[in-house]
């Protein structure tokens, strides 16, 4: 899922390049994924994986294994 | 285009929303307080779009507190900015989006207005008076886009939270994708021409098969659902858009239920062509364009059979087919939202467009059908006149540049502010014509520049609802009669090919024995620099007056 999850994030800046796909990074470790794309990209994560994140999830989820995480728990639902 | 947008909230530039609207223009966002203000150098926007969310501009606290005072303050003001931003940049498109989605407690209003009704009530009246008097503003009700998906979906407050983004992202596509129609509705003329076929289309059933007895139309169910269709289709010719039937069948069959069916809306009146045969119905559309003298890419084409629809659709690029639901209930609703018709204003011409086309049917039937040509254009008593530009009509000679395509040598789009400047120093004269068939109004347009020793033609355009009258022929005359008039030896055309009036264009080149010339010898024979037109594929053209122009026997009294 890290590799599908990074790939969204890949769309929103072409200038975006991931060399490890299962390394866990966070928002501010490489250039050009900053606090304003990375609420970007949190909201391209809801649009593709259908689910809705809140409020608290969207200002505290900084991490790639945060996301998958919270993805995992709303699939339970 | 190059476009801005101005929002009191924060639209999400970078989302995947703005799709729709990023692809075939250049978007650039504003930061959304002080929307009003005029940053440096934004004459290279050609349209500015505002995102109004009344809950961002009107604080509704204060308005409840003082009362309508400081309600209507807020708002003249914003009415004021708008018509000083629109007077002033004239050559400039406006959008002026509105949202005044509101909590509402329905129980609430049961006896009293909400406060947030009045003020949207007064806003829209305000902007609607402005949008009739400008051109270049044009009005887009946001909660009505958005009632149609929920209010509901197209708003987020988490969203508002987080950015200062009152939309959902649903919400903002939904107006990138209307904005997107908009500013192509607004760049490009809409579609004239709607196919359709006869056969489950029209009505349930197969005519030739089923007999007119059988065919489901007006009955309940399917054969009222075919009836609504047929009044949706009414409502379009009545709006400008003219109808032809392509259909494979006998012609006798269709024309039969058309004057015989008791619950056929449309009549044989209001169809313009029959293309009832035999023949594949991609061939059938071509001949179509060329009797109408209307460009493919005008057409749009109706039909329930995928087979040929596909068939249309690969064989002619340029005509719209559309996609009809799966569900006839849907059609008519689906037709009247099909934005390639909607009109900003519906003029009188429009009421009597199909009349005009069908009286053109007859007269280049009777043409092609009658021994010698010009013996049947003496016969039809054909009336010309030259008028200069006035005020009464010079709207109708700038409407003439923005949709006249095929007779027109460089496709100049002309406003009326840009005529009354080129009036200063030009000499703009307009064709009227009449005839047996009546009173085609103004047909021409011709914009002419005396240089040293030639004269230009900077502009000269004939409507095609008249050709085959050679009526060019006899513009041409008149011009030669100005140049000799004022002692010009010669007369300059300047020709802009394009895919739409290379044909016309270079038949009236040729048959009249237009000769071409290169832009240094212009120069040689003006003995100056003229400032010539540099725009690439732009070609030179030269008649001397001495020169016998043919046909003229048509217009001789």
């Amino acid at each position: 899922m890290k590799k599908k999850i990074y790939k969204i994030l890949e769309n929103i800046d072409k200038r975006i390049k991931i060399k490890n796909y299962s390394k866990n990074l966070e928002v501010g470790q490489i250039k050009y994924w900053d606090s304003l794309s990375h609420l970007n990209f949190l909201i391209s994560i809801e649009e593709k994986f259908k689910i809705k994140f809140t409020i608290d999830e969207m200002t505290n989820i900084k991490s790639i294994d945060e996301i998958e995480k919270a993805l995992k728990k709303k699939e339970k639902k | 285009m190059k476009i801005e947008i101005k929002s009191t909230s924060y639209l999400l530039p970078s989302n995947t929303s703005w799709n729709s609207l990023k692809k075939n223009n250049k978007l650039i966002f504003s930061k959304y307080n002080n929307i009003f203000s005029n940053p440096k150098f934004n004459d290279k926007i050609q349209c500015e779009i505002f995102v109004l969310f009344l809950k961002d501009i009107i604080d509704y606290y204060k308005v409840l507190k003082n009362g309508i005072k400081d309600k209507n303050k807020k708002i003249q003001l914003i009415i004021k900015l708008i018509k000083e931003k629109i007077s002033i940049y004239k050559k400039k498109n406006f959008i002026i989006s509105i949202s005044s989605y509101y909590y509402l407690n329905h129980l609430n209003s049961s006896k009293n207005k909400p406060l947030e009704k009045e003020i949207e009530v007064f806003l829209y009246k305000e902007l609607y008076n402005l949008s009739r008097k400008h051109a270049n503003l044009y009005i887009l009700n946001i909660d009505d886009l958005f009632s149609f998906h929920g209010l509901k979906n197209c708003f987020d407050e988490r969203n508002y939270f987080l950015f200062r983004c009152r939309l959902s992202t649903l919400g903002l596509k939904l107006i990138s994708d209307k904005l997107s129609e908009l500013i192509f509705r607004i760049n490009n003329t809409n579609k004239k021409v709607l196919l359709l076929d006869c056969d489950n289309t029209l009505w349930g059933g197969v005519i030739g098969e089923d007999g007119i007895e059988k065919i489901q139309l007006g009955q309940d169910g399917v054969g009222l659902a075919y009836m609504e269709f047929q009044k949706a289709i009414k409502k379009i010719q009545e709006s400008g858009i003219i109808l032809a039937l392509v259909s494979k069948n006998n012609n006798d069959d269709v024309i039969n239920v058309l004057e015989k069916h008791k619950s056929m809306i449309l009549k044989k009146k209001d169809i313009t062509a029959f293309k009832i045969n035999w023949n594949e119905k991609s061939q059938n559309i071509r001949q179509l364009s060329k009797d109408l003298f209307l460009g493919l890419d005008s057409f749009v084409f109706w039909d329930d059979n995928p087979i040929e629809r596909n068939k249309v659709r690969n064989e002619i690029g340029d005509v719209e087919v559309i996609e009809p639901k799966k569900d006839i209930s849907y059609w008519s609703k689906q037709l009247l939202e099909y934005s390639g018709f909607s009109k900003f204003q519906i003029t009188k011409e429009d009421y009597v467009k199909t009349k005009q086309y069908k009286s053109r049917g007859i007269f280049l039937e009777k043409k092609k059908s009658s021994k010698n040509e010009i013996a049947y254009l003496k016969k039809i008593k054909i009336k010309t006149k030259l008028i200069s530009v006035e005020n009464d009509n010079i709207g109708r000679a700038s409407q003439l540049t923005e949709k006249t395509n095929q007779f027109n040598f460089n496709t100049k789009r002309y406003k009326i502010a840009d005529i009354k400047r080129l009036k200063k120093n030009h000499l703009c004269f307009l064709v009227k014509l009449s005839d047996i068939y009546g009173d085609h109004g103004i047909v021409g347009f011709f914009i002419l520049k005396k240089n040293k020793e030639t004269l230009l033609v900077d502009l000269f355009l004939m409507s095609c609802r008249i050709m085959g009258r050679y009526l060019e022929n006899w513009i041409l005359n008149e011009i030669k009669k100005i140049a000799i008039n004022n002692k010009k030896k010669n007369i300059l055309f300047e020709f802009i090919p394009t895919k739409k009036n290379k044909e016309l264009i270079n038949n009236f080149i040729k048959s009249n024995n237009l000769k071409k010339i290169k832009k240094k010898n212009i120069e040689k024979i003006e003995k100056q620099n003229l400032k010539l037109e540099n725009k690439f594929k732009t070609e030179y053209y030269i008649l001397n007056t001495k020169q016998k122009i043919t046909n003229l026997e048509i217009y001789e009294k």
